[in-house]
């Protein structure tokens, strides 16, 4: 197997392994510069302390937020969507 | 996080209303690990929705944006190779998947994520991944 080595700040290494850890629960550096890792740390920091409480998260507002007037399955209208028949 | 999560979370007269909304809760409340989606999917979602005769477009693009906002969900943007990977890899389950789904699988790839909440069996002949249908 390959291998890369990555020469980074200190800084940099650090909240992108934490980012990781975070997303994946374990830690695997594959073929990633110094500039790859600072777009994925900005992509993704927000995991990092950036939870808000769950009853302010905006997925509580998602449930029920309308309803079809008739009974509706989204598997079916998946299909139809597919063939344009929706 | 396929569409039929997000729908069925959204439209109270969804037939997987009251089972996608346990999937969406586990992910608010913690119990299942952050979300991962993707723009084909929201694209997908908000479409649906806005279809649905009494839904409201409105109300079908607040589910986009609640989506979008959520810090406990990341949404992936499409780029150029996924798209071509997907693209090329569409073939190869005859139909059964449509693009945004290969999307996921190619995007699930990529971070090393193989469990998916979905309906949807065509998940099913993905090699190396894990339909759930609950939490």
């Amino acid at each position: 197997m390959a291998q890369v080595k990555i020469i980074a700040s200190n800084e940099t290494i650090e909240r992108f392994k934490r980012i990781v850890l975070a997303k994946h629960g374990k830690l695997e550096l594959s073929v990633e510069g110094e500039e790859a890792l600072r777009l994925y740390i900005k992509k993704y920091e927000g995991l990092l302390g950036g939870l808000c409480p769950s009853d302010k998260d905006p997925l509580a507002k998602i449930c029920g937020i309308g309803r079809s007037s008739g009974r509706r399955n989204v598997l079916g209208d998946l299909e139809k969507l597919e063939a344009g028949r929706l | 996080m396929d569409t039929t999560e997000w729908v069925g979370d959204a439209d109270r007269n969804d037939d997987f209303h009251d089972v996608a909304h346990g999937v969406i809760e586990s992910i608010r409340l913690g119990s299942s690990p952050v979300g991962l989606t993707t723009d084909f999917v929201v694209d997908e979602t908000v479409t649906l929705l806005g279809k649905r005769k009494g839904f409201g477009v409105g109300a079908a693009a607040e589910v986009g944006k609640l989506i979008v906002a959520s810090p406990r969900v990341v949404t992936f943007f499409v780029d150029d190779s996924v798209l071509k990977e997907s693209i090329a890899a569409y073939p190869r389950y005859g139909g059964r998947l449509s693009l945004t789904d290969v999307v996921s699988t190619v995007v699930m790839k990529r971070y090393s994520v193989n469990q998916v909440f979905s309906r949807d069996s065509g998940f099913d002949l993905v090699s190396g991944i894990r339909r759930l249908t609950k939490p």
